[in-house]
């Protein structure tokens, strides 16, 4: 049985390898990439947690920054500026503190350096005073410890500590330190400030930690700190070094005190804490912050974590953003898998059923206790469903106790929360209710926030085809766009949105705007990725371009073609069809090819030359997309002929092409003489614009070895069964024996029924084809003494034959 | 006098002998990939695993859009001494070749190098910690970096160049080579990259380490083992011998991609069948390697649900040794040739008795 399975593990991932060159352009959509996350409500403190924010895939996903506004820094500001009795301006100390390079401002007190800014920063005036020299003295020793430092940015390192500098520095790391850390030692001996010795005994505790020192940082923290104080910046800060060398219940207190009285270093606190148990002896506040940040990396179900965190202190700021965490889970379990099953891109290519790997199907029918019948899949599916919907219960009731208990802008975040539980419970009144509890005064995010709901109910208790709620939907858009509210929120919560809608259109099968707002939404969804629009022409021609027609070539008819070109050419749009096709219309031209394109594919050539027709003749022989593909005579049947004599100079003209379609048809009409010539030639033709010829740009925009692998040809739609089994030109290769008069048509007619159902039997593996393919073969054969036998005989079909 | 000279030059032959087996790193010696950030060396399963050679990450280089310019990214923090030979690696991304401009190269090699010289110190900053030593001792400081720096003749570039980048990454190997003319310079080689050679190229270096794993997509549902399988390696390993010496890395690392209607979730490092198998209540085998969800649960840091599959991925001792045979053939005997194992941690090695591993060094090595 071994062998067995390493032979279907190697066919298995054989054809894997190249089902997967299917998306070897380089894009491909994953799960993430459309996970939902409607629910953005912001209050100023839940930016202290941005790194934290959910995703299914990592624990941590935001900006790793923990303080993005700095408001540490600010508070380290504050505390010179007292310490200089309120003399220099807050903004200098932050200018020289944070804003300066440290050898700049090194240079100016070394070595005279000239420098205007600094001359008139009121800080620098200050500590530049005879009485501040102590002062003075640390700034520089500061400067010189950072200049050791690597940048804030925690992923990318300075090359050295000197960009412009191309001596060697290797030395700077560990020696200068050294010499640093002695230089720390003697100043908080003789500095007579309180606040300086707490600054140089930061500075101690971060060098010992990383210079691994005796005493460590932990004996250092306690020699000079003794205890945690809140009211301290240093203190707090140093504390974290502190944490680093301790381990066990030690650590994990210190974690926690520094976690909760700074900004800066929470990130740093999450992603050190670990799987840590709870200590003994914690007051009820740590208690909470222990809760919370067990919360923050947990990517499951945390209610019983927030009930803790709200338990043991009812004012922990953090709880919000936990509950926003929660909210948006469940919109990820309940929502996402609708927005992936229905709306991935190629979820509605018309090959996505005919997938047959029969060594798989073979292996499944001799194993089927390996594998989950459809049923009990689907029975899963609606358990994790159910048991999401009595979380959900669970969740709403815990925050309907936080809520009554709210005041101000966190009274308005929980209804919205509310709120929008409500909706994914299609509890549309109480939604309703809850919305209407927010304050018209509420913050701007909340407000946005107000307005995407507003929205998303609307969706659902609406005629999302009126008028009135097209207007509605465009307005409150438009406002929801212009709002800023920071990072990428803004984009997913429009992805999520106009997702829906586009949901809503394509389930009630109206083509035209659901693909238009399908693409929207992707564009939206760019924007996630590349948050300054900053995506280069190239990528909108080369992939988005060709969905921009790919999603209508998939589901769209000729009507839904003709309201797209009315669209396009539409002088005066509605707000809502400006919103609709804003990026992602295109020059009408390309719906004049795909209108063609869809009327040849199901055999409507008059409609298919007349969209044509309007077409510029350049338009294929200037258009890289079309000259690459279409570049072959469509009479020269592909495949008989060697590769080597193949060649791909023809100038390709639709309009051309289909008028001599049509005339040929009324020629083998009205001249019997001619009739099995010309049903010859419209077989040639057919047989070319097959997924087996030169020209399947005739009925598709795209061709890959790949598609041989959708074989299940009766769940592929009527034009796509003609298209891969070349069954048109089958028809008229028939009708040509059927009308022959000579044995030269006779024998081109039977040569290329056999050619047809060999690559038919090649490619789904019927009987019936390889039997067609032996007979037409033969009496081929029987016609040895034509020219056209002399001409097209080869070893291949000997070979078959026999 | 005839027999004084053949005494000599035999004697000669054996100590030349003697020297190249015991002196030089290119011997017939496992090796392991040492790619954490922190080196803190457990020197008892060193021992264990007799372990004479490091493939020793110092940092990585990628492209920072910020400021349009290579960085170094994760540098190693070194919080112990090195216990033998080893080899620094450096790894760069492609990205760095395909935005860096050419007339870049020569600083950014330049850089890479005052680079290795900072971690060179930090690793004889551990020494001078650990001896009396002072620090201000400059004299035998230096001594100490002296010494240090013997420690490693070659430098090993890790780069997944491709047709487009490897005119700059090419040069990037020879400006290297002028900032640090006194050490070897290696680089690793892709399994694709050996055998597209006429579109990779073969890199202006005298050996190269092939890597020998991460061989298909681990997010592809229908994978058996996408680290490393015989099956994968002779679809690459084709045509021609390669015209460099060749190093080999091999796999000793094990994880689990978690799957959800057969689209991948994510990976759950380090991650072995026993505990799937042994979880009963929560997992159920379903054959080749998989186990599916009975329950929802937080596992390797993902919300996994019931119905979803896992997939545990890791090369049985007996599959590196036949992957190892196959080398062996095909890339011809080569006493010089360093056999590592990807990577070191303790939790990989459990799964490897050390003659296991001496077995594969042995087919491969000799």
């Amino acid at each position: 049985m071994n062998w067995m399975k390493s032979l279907l593990s190697l066919l298995v991932s054989l054809f894997l390898v190249l089902a997967d060159q299917a998306n070897a352009c380089g894009y491909y959509e994953s799960e993430s990439d459309y996970q939902a996350m409607i629910f953005r409500a912001k209050l100023p403190q839940m930016d202290f947690y941005r790194p934290f924010q959910y995703t299914m895939a990592a624990t941590f996903a935001g900006e790793l920054n923990s303080d993005p506004n700095e408001t540490d820094r600010y508070r380290n500001c504050q505390e010179w500026r007292f310490a200089c009795l309120n003399n220099p301006d807050l903004n200098d100390i932050y200018q020289l503190l944070y804003q300066t390079e440290s050898d700049v401002f090194i240079n100016f007190i070394r070595k005279k350096a000239n420098n205007v800014l600094l001359s008139k920063n009121s800080f620098v005036q200050y500590l530049l005073k005879k009485t501040n020299r102590e002062m003075l003295d640390y700034v520089v020793f500061a400067k010189m410890a950072e200049k050791m430092q690597f940048p804030v940015d925690v992923r990318f390192e300075s090359w050295d500590n000197a960009y412009q500098d191309e001596k060697p520095t290797s030395n700077t790391s560990a020696s200068s330190k050294r010499e640093l850390e002695t230089l720390a030692k003697q100043r908080i001996e003789s500095v007579r400030s309180p606040f300086l010795k707490k600054r140089y005994a930061f500075q101690l505790c971060r060098l010992a930690y990383e210079l691994r020192s005796t005493p460590n940082a932990a004996s250092l923290y306690d020699k000079y700190f003794g205890r945690i104080n809140p009211n301290d910046l240093m203190n707090v800060w140093a504390c974290l070094y502190k944490a680093h060398d301790l381990a066990g219940d030690e650590a994990t207190k210190a974690y926690l005190q520094v976690f909760m009285n700074c900004n800066e270093k929470k990130f740093r606190c999450v992603q050190l804490f670990g799987d840590r148990p709870i200590p003994a002896g914690l007051t009820n506040s740590e208690r909470s912050v222990y809760n919370q940040i067990c919360a923050l990396t947990n990517p499951g179900k945390a209610l019983d974590l927030l009930k803790n965190v709200f338990a043991y202190n009812p004012a922990n700021d953090g709880l919000p953003f936990l509950v926003e965490r929660e909210v948006n889970k469940l919109e990820d379990w309940l929502v996402t898998p609708i927005f992936y099953s229905n709306y991935a891109y190629g979820n509605d290519s018309p090959f996505k059923n005919a997938l047959v790997n029969p060594w798989l199907e073979k292996y499944k029918k001799e194993n089927p206790s390996l594998y989950a019948s459809e049923d009990s899949v689907a029975q899963a599916k609606k358990k994790i469903h159910s048991t999401d919907m009595n979380y959900l219960v669970d969740l709403k009731g815990f925050i309907k106790q936080v809520f009554l208990r709210s005041t101000g802008s966190e009274r308005d975040f929980y209804a919205l929360s509310l709120a929008h539980l409500a909706i994914l419970q299609e509890e549309k009144g109480e939604a309703q209710a809850y919305l209407d509890q927010v304050s018209d005064k509420s913050l701007p995010t909340l407000q946005f926030q107000k307005n995407v709901q507003q929205l998303w109910l609307a969706m659902k208790t609406e005629d999302v085809a009126s008028d009135s709620f097209k207007e509605m939907f465009a307005k409150t858009m438009n406002k929801v766009y212009a709002t800023e509210i920071g990072g990428v929120d803004r984009y997913k919560t429009l992805f999520g949105l106009t997702l829906s809608l586009a949901n809503q259109y394509l389930g009630d099968r109206d083509f035209v705007f659901g693909n238009l707002l399908r693409l929207r939404a992707n564009n939206f969804r760019n924007n996630i990725f590349s948050p300054n629009g900053n995506i280069s022409e190239d990528d909108y021609n080369s992939y988005f371009n060709s969905n921009k027609f790919v999603y209508f070539w998939n589901n769209a008819s000729i009507n839904d073609i003709n309201t797209l070109i009315d669209l396009s050419n539409k002088r005066y749009k509605t707000a809502f069809e400006k919103f609709a096709c804003e990026k992602t219309l295109l020059d009408t031209n390309w719906y004049l090819d795909l209108k063609g394109t869809i009327a040849f594919r199901d055999n409507d050539l008059r409609t298919a030359y007349e969209a044509f027709s309007k077409l510029p003749e350049s338009f294929w022989t200037t258009n890289r997309y079309f000259t690459n593909c279409l570049n072959e005579n469509p009479y020269d049947v592909k495949g008989l002929k060697p590769d080597s004599l193949r060649r791909f100079d023809y100038k390709f003209n639709k309009i051309t092409f289909l008028k001599s379609l049509i005339d040929l048809q009324n020629k083998a009409k009205h001249d019997p003489k001619e009739a099995s010539d010309c049903y010859n030639k419209l077989g040639s033709a057919f047989f070319n614009t097959s997924y087996w010829g030169n020209s399947w740009m005739m009925c598709s925009y795209s061709w890959s070895v790949n598609d041989l692998f959708f074989s299940a040809t009766s769940k592929l739609p009527g034009w796509m069964q003609d298209y891969m089994m070349a069954s048109r030109a089958q028809k008229y290769f028939e009708l040509a024996l059927k009308t022959a008069t000579n044995n030269e048509q006779k024998a081109y007619a039977n040569l290329m029924l056999h050619y047809i159902n060999r690559l038919s039997a090649s490619y789904r593996g019927s009987e019936l084809d390889k039997l067609n393919a032996v007979a037409f073969g033969k009496a081929f054969k029987s016609l040895a003494f034509t020219q056209t036998y002399r001409t097209y005989d080869c070893p291949g079909i000997e070979n078959f034959l026999r | 006098m005839k027999n004084k000279i053949f005494a000599c030059v035999y004697f000669l032959i054996i100590l030349f002998g003697w020297h190249s087996c015991s002196s030089g790193s290119h011997k017939n010696s496992s090796s392991f990939c040492y790619w954490n950030t922190v080196y803190k060396m457990d020197t008892a399963l060193c021992r264990e695993y007799g372990v004479t050679h490091l493939y020793l990450r110092y940092f990585d280089v990628g492209w920072d859009e910020s400021t349009l310019s290579a960085r170094p990214i994760a540098t190693l923090s070194v919080r112990d001494s090195l216990p033998g030979n080893f080899t620094p690696v450096i790894y760069l991304t492609n990205a760095v070749f395909e935005k860096s401009d050419p007339t870049a190269l020569d600083s950014l090699a330049r850089r890479v190098a005052r680079r290795i010289k900072m971690v060179d110190s930090d690793f004889v900053n551990v020494l001078q910690s650990g001896s009396d030593i002072s620090w201000n001792d400059t004299v035998q400081i230096k001594k100490l970096h002296q010494k240090f720096y013997k420690k490693y003749e070659s430098i090993l570039i890790d780069c997944d160049w491709t047709e487009a980048t490897r005119d700059k990454f090419f040069a990037f190997i020879g400006f290297i080579k002028k900032a640090i003319p006194d050490k070897k310079i290696e680089a690793t080689l892709r399994l694709w990259q050996y055998k597209y050679r006429d579109r990779a190229g073969i890199p202006p270096v005298n050996r190269c380490l092939l890597m020998c794993y991460n061989m298909q997509m681990a997010n592809n549902y229908n994978v058996t083992n996408s680290i490393a399988s015989l099956d994968e390696l002779k679809k690459y390993i084709v045509g021609k011998r390669y015209p460099l010496q060749l190093d080999v890395a091999l796999p000793v690392f094990n994880w689990a991609v978690l799957f959800r209607n057969q689209k991948s979730v994510g990976i759950i490092g380090n991650a072995d069948s026993k505990t799937f198998e042994a979880d009963i209540e929560n997992f159920k085998a379903a054959g080749l390697n998989r186990y599916t969800l009975l329950n929802d649960r937080v596992i390797g840091g993902f919300y996994a649900r019931q119905g979803d599959e896992v997939r545990v991925e890791h090369v049985t001792p007996k599959e590196l040794q036949k992957i190892a045979a196959f080398l062996g053939q095909q890339l011809g005997a080569d006493g010089t040739r360093k056999v590592a194992f990807f990577a070191w941690n303790k939790s990989y090695l459990k799964n490897y008795q050390t003659n296991e591993l001496d077995e594969v060094v042995t087919v491969l090595a000799r």
